[in-house]
């Protein structure tokens, strides 16, 4: 089955629903679960946010309506969950939501997580010590290859913006590298 | 002077895993929750209701034949009773019913 567009593909999930979510979930629930994991880094959690995220997209695709990418705005939904998630647990151990030392502690923890590949288990943690905006900006650049303008329309920044984050980021996952060597 | 960090030692690479099979599992639990809210419901039949219209209808269909005598019945027969009867009577009793009946609006029309 190919699907030429977003708007043929919210067409056929209004006329044969589950050939359209079928359709949607392929192309989208892979990456979309791996944004969510980098995020709250525990499998259960982005398991969790991951359903939540395409029962909230599909329960809404027919309000979509195409001012953006059908791809921009299920990264929106899945980094809102995501956020919405950490938000949750910050407020329940009252903390600010970039203090990054719940992820930390959730990457020790977790079971999914292979303790054998040190040098990306360090570049996930340089990730998320920066800011939930650095991290973002840099995650949606640098594992999903998204244009600056995407990311901005997804995280609700200026295309500016985006860049400045991300190259900041950068740098300090470097300086972070460099220092934990 | 220590080299910098090469994002091309680590690429894209995540230190993650995750069990087999689950995003699949995972498509199936959102298919279930949303296909109820997605697909119209097939209208259950209610046979409860069914019966007590079909049985209201049937009654009210009866009562109206009863009430406006539809029924079919046999007239030429139930005459031929009454014109027996009226033959078995005394003439004194045919004379009396004939003077009490002969200006009966329903029977003479």
């Amino acid at each position: 089955m190919s699907i030429k567009d977003d708007k043929e593909l919210v067409e056929l999930t209004a006329k044969e629903p589950e050939k359209g979510f079928r359709y949607l979930m392929t192309k989208y629930k892979e990456a979309v679960y791996w944004h969510i994991r980098r995020l709250v880094v525990t499998h259960e959690d982005a398991q969790d946010a991951t359903q939540e995220t395409f029962i909230r997209v599909f329960r809404s695709l027919s309000d979509f309506k195409g001012e953006c990418t059908l791809r921009s705005w299920v990264y929106r939904i899945a980094t809102n969950e995501a956020l919405r998630l950490l938000d949750r647990y910050k407020k329940e151990e009252r903390v600010s939501l970039d203090d990054s030392s719940s992820e930390l502690s959730n990457l020790m923890a977790d079971e999914f997580v292979d303790y054998n590949d040190l040098e990306a288990v360090k570049l996930q943690k340089a990730i998320l010590s920066l800011p939930t905006k650095q991290q973002l900006a840099f995650n949606l650049r640098y594992y999903n290859d998204l244009g600056y303008d995407e990311i901005a329309g997804i995280i609700g920044s200026t295309t500016d913006g985006v860049k400045s984050s991300y190259h900041i980021a950068k740098d300090k996952i470097v300086k972070y590298m460099n220092a934990n060597n | 002077m220590k080299e910098d960090f090469d994002f091309d030692r680590v690429g894209k690479r995540l230190p993650y895993t995750a069990p087999d099979g689950f995003l699949d599992d995972m498509e199936n639990n959102v298919w279930e929750t949303v296909k109820l809210e997605i697909l119209p419901s097939k209208p259950k039949r209610n046979f409860r209701l069914w019966y007590s219209v079909t049985g209201g209808l049937v009654a009210a269909s009866i009562a109206l034949l009863v009430v406006f005598n539809l029924l079919p019945h046999d007239s030429s027969n139930s005459f031929e009773d009454v014109e027996k009867a009226f033959a078995n009577l005394s003439s004194s009793d045919q004379d009396y019913l004939f003077a009490t009946y002969q200006y009966d609006l329903f029977m003479n029309e």
